[in-house]
């Protein structure tokens, strides 16, 4: 009886193991990994990057950005006027764009209109935030104000034209107009928006990609939209993002060719990775930067300006990133924009001399260090075995200066390090777009980073650079606030971002951007099939 | 019987409240921002009106008991509320999970019972034996290998080439295929206790008079084996059994996570990381309810295994 239960047991078993994976062949599925899920994919409420990168290949907005330059160029907008005062932007929709078919909503060759960007842009306008949490995107068009007030029923600034053009006025010129503000919105179908009693978590646009399922934390499929108005294109059936949250999981995946792309490296594995896939191996310089920040509004370094600079010498970049690290970084030794971003360097940068810094520390009135008290520097928790802290610990120890590293979950380092008992903390900052201002005025104007950084100057600077449109003299401002901020050293820059991946020999025309697996187009990815294993 | 149902049941009421309260009393806290948890970085992009709007509505600038009567007061509608962080709410959250959890659960218990119980007996009925060291010996190691190891290297070596068995991670659709690898390295965990549980248990009746008396009648081993010593051997192997599924709740995490399997322990850690309140508490409450009712659902089936027992 056992015996026989075995046997059958047995050949269950092997009947299981047997059985093919449920794929189809003939199709051809990109198998990207994601982590984390999204929170729920809602173009208006979407605050994070883990919803722009499945919403991106779904929705679409008027222009694409260039990743390297910033520029517009046409995508739902086949043209554009911008009026001689630079304040009135008067649009031409391409004609005859669909929305994609949707289970629960009757409409047959659904196209985009012109109103579909003004319901669009009233929705992003709206001062409820359940509603929209972008409404500062659209702050700058005209009769927002009154809009908002209640007093009146639409934003006078916003005008239909006919079915295909329609016109945005703006208070004041705004060269990031396609980038930040009211040109740089999704257009969604009202029907999908007010029909779909779960449109947070099934989205519809014009985009390449329709959605089809999100099993949550498991997988989220879209399948190529067959009338996709740029012609030939997607190259590939769909997309599976598959949620992998161990990076280790994600590598053995990738080995056993269950993904096609490989993002994120387990840690201390960069260099055997590879060494292991040389020919799988990319990288680029990305938008990302890693920082020390001081806080500069009360306190220790608050009053001392030369210690900062001190420590910004006392910092081996160059051993934490390209030796210690294996590469994972550039080492950040050219101001606080990294390499990815089109700008100059500024003249003031911090190279590595313990000499310099203990000449500072003296300047300062603390030789060898007597007189600093012992410094926090608070470090959120995924980034404790990051070894810029030990280096950073052991230059400032040959300074004379003890350094405590504090380490606290992301949650609580995120309340903590904007109050005023947190001197010195470890962090990072993503630009969206290759623009100086994405970087500089989020970090460095009105107080607005957890450093409570101010300087009249600079802001003036930073100002000023938002409504100048030659490039030239734009790259010239840019250059003076990047000079005085690096005078002012509120903070060590520690790296800039590089942004590495492992793609599988068949994957062809995959160009992720500064912002990585986050910000990549996926259309123009195709699959070289007689190269599949 | 229906009485004690009753009245156990009642108490499912005190209890749930003390487990809400002090997991509220925790949850409240926990230190560190929501806001600012699941944005990062990316909360100097927001406008400042609405964060603070977003804070307002969360209820996150209300006092303690302005709180706490709040989300009490949803508990008893049995309503669990919205996620602060996904748009969705948190039973649709556990309905979507819980199945995917207990799905992994069973296959678990599947595989400790199917190694553990024979083992357990074998190793009892030949005490002493090469067989009951080397059990015991493997049981030991079972017990004391931590199940993130075990996880790791069992992905390791049984999903790569040349030995690739199993896919690596995922859950397609709940496939057999898929599941069999954290079944068994879950299950191979709780499998060694289970051993070591009916192994002593058996032991202990192996030297009842009834089963002497058995012995004496010429009864066939079988019988006596199965009848006499194993069922009345059930009692603590089925404690230890429900206690398991307690724990496999949460030791179920890691492996959920190694495995890419989405169940609820996938849900509740982030959930932590973020201090989505509702999820957190919606998810603990719930397992805590699950935990009660095992716990019923054993001490009854007691009298079903031995008629002796009886409550009043």
């Amino acid at each position: 009886m056992i015996k026989r239960l075995s046997v059958l047991l047995t050949l269950i078993v092997v009947a299981v193991l047997a059985a093919p994976a449920a794929v189809a062949q003939d199709e051809v599925i990109l198998r990207y990994p994601i982590t984390p899920d999204p929170e729920h994919l809602n173009p208006f409420t979407a605050t994070t990057i883990a919803i722009g990168t499945i919403t991106r290949p779904i929705y679409e907005g008027l222009v694409f950005i260039d990743q390297s330059t910033g520029e517009a160029s046409p995508r739902l907008a086949e043209s554009w006027d911008l009026s001689d005062d630079l304040m009135t932007y008067t649009v031409k929709l391409r004609e005859g764009v669909l929305f994609h078919d949707v289970e629960g909503i009757e409409w047959d060759d659904r196209e985009v209109k012109a109103e579909d960007y003004v319901w669009s842009a009233h929705i992003y306008a709206s001062s409820d935030e359940t509603i929209s949490k972008h409404p500062e995107m659209m702050d700058d068009v005209v009769g927002i104000d009154e809009f908002r007030a209640g007093e009146a029923e639409s934003i006078s600034g916003i005008e239909l034209v006919d079915d295909y053009t329609f016109t945005v006025t703006l208070k004041a010129p705004n060269r990031l107009f396609f980038t930040v503000s009211a040109g740089a919105i999704t257009i969604v179908p009202r029907e999908a928006y007010e029909q779909l009693p779960d449109f947070s978590n099934r989205p519809v646009g014009t985009g390449p990609f329709m959605f089809v399922e999100w099993l949550r934390d498991d997988h989220i499929t879209l399948v190529a939209n067959p009338e996709y108005w740029q012609e030939g294109f997607p190259k590939v059936d769909g997309i599976r993002f598959i949620n992998v949250p161990d990076a280790n999981t994600e590598l053995l995946m990738y080995r056993q060719n269950e993904l096609d792309f490989l993002f994120h490296f387990p840690t201390g594995q960069f260099a055997a990775i590879r060494e292991e896939f040389p020919d799988e191996y990319n990288e680029m310089p990305g938008l990302n930067m890693r920082y020390f920040g001081f806080k500069m509004s009360t306190g220790f370094f608050a009053e001392n300006p030369l210690v900062r600079q001190a420590f910004a010498h006392a910092f081996n970049r160059e051993l934490v990133w390209n030796d210690l690290m294996e590469g994972v970084r550039f080492p950040g030794t050219l101001g606080v924009l990294p390499p990815a971003m089109p700008a100059s360097t500024p003249e003031t940068i911090y190279e590595y001399n313990l000499d310099t810094a203990a000449q500072l520390l003296e300047e300062a009135g603390f030789p060898n260090g007597e007189g600093i008290p012992p410094i926090d520097l608070y470090v959120f928790s995924s980034a404790k075995d990051e070894l810029s802290l030990p280096v950073l610990q052991e230059d400032l120890r040959t300074l004379g200066v003890t350094l405590n590293i504090v380490v606290e979950d992301a949650a609580t380092y995120w309340d903590h390090i904007g109050q005023d008992d947190v001197l010195m903390f470890l962090s990072g900052w993503s630009a969206g777009i290759p623009d100086p201002s994405d970087t500089l005025n989020y970090l460095f104007m009105n107080e607005r980073d957890d450093t409570k950084y101010k300087n009249p100057e600079v802001d003036a600077l930073l100002e000023q650079a938002m409504a100048e449109y030659d490039p030239e003299a734009r790259a010239d401002l840019y250059l003076q606030a990047h000079n005085l901020i690096m005078e002012d050293s509120p903070v060590i820059v520690s790296a800039y971002s590089k942004v590495t991946w492992l793609q599988k020999p068949w994957i062809e025309s995959f160009e992720p951007g500064g912002g990585g697996s986050y910000t990549a187009h996926l259309w123009p990815v195709s699959v070289n099939t007689d190269l599949l294993p | 019987m229906g009485k004690y149902i009753i009245r156990r049941l009642l108490m499912v009421i005190p209890t749930l409240w003390g487990v809400f309260t002090i997991l509220f009393i925790l949850a409240f806290m926990m230190p560190g921002d929501p806001l600012r948890a699941v944005l990062g970085e990316e909360y100097n992009r927001l406008d400042p009106e609405v964060i603070e709007a977003t804070r307002e509505r969360m209820g996150l600038n209300d006092p303690f008991h302005v709180r706490y009567l709040k989300f009490l007061e949803q508990m008893l509608r049995f309503d669990l509320g919205e996620s602060q962080v996904h748009e969705e709410s948190v039973s649709a959250i556990i309905g979507y999970r819980f199945p995917r959890t207990a799905q992994l659960m069973i296959g678990a218990m599947v595989v400790a019972v199917l190694i553990g119980l024979p083992a357990g007996i074998v190793a009892a009925e030949r005490q002493y034996s090469w067989v009951d060291h080397w059990l015991m010996v493997v049981a030991l190691i079972g017990v004391s290998m931590p199940v993130f190891w075990s996880a790791l290297l069992a992905q390791l070596v049984l999903t790569q080439e040349p030995l690739a068995v199993f896919p690596v991670a995922g859950y397609e659709e709940g496939s057999v295929r898929h599941m069999m690898l954290p079944s068994l390295v879950l299950g191979a965990y709780y499998s060694a206790t289970l051993a070591r549980v009916t192994r002593s248990s058996m032991l202990e009746v192996k030297t009842q008079p009834y089963v002497t008396t058995a012995r004496a009648k010429g009864l066939r081993y079988r019988v006596i084996l199965t009848r006499h010593q194993l069922r009345n051997a059930l009692i603590p192997v089925i404690t230890v059994i429900a206690l398991d599924i307690g724990g496999l709740l949460g030791g179920a995490i890691v492996t959920e996570t190694v495995f890419n399997w989405p169940g609820l322990g996938r849900a509740i850690v982030p959930a932590i990381m973020r201090r989505d309140t509702p999820v957190i508490l919606g998810i603990l409450i719930f397992g805590a309810f699950l935990y009660i009712a095992i716990n019923l659902i054993t001490d009854l089936a007691y009298v079903l295994i031995n008629p002796r027992i009886r409550y009043e």
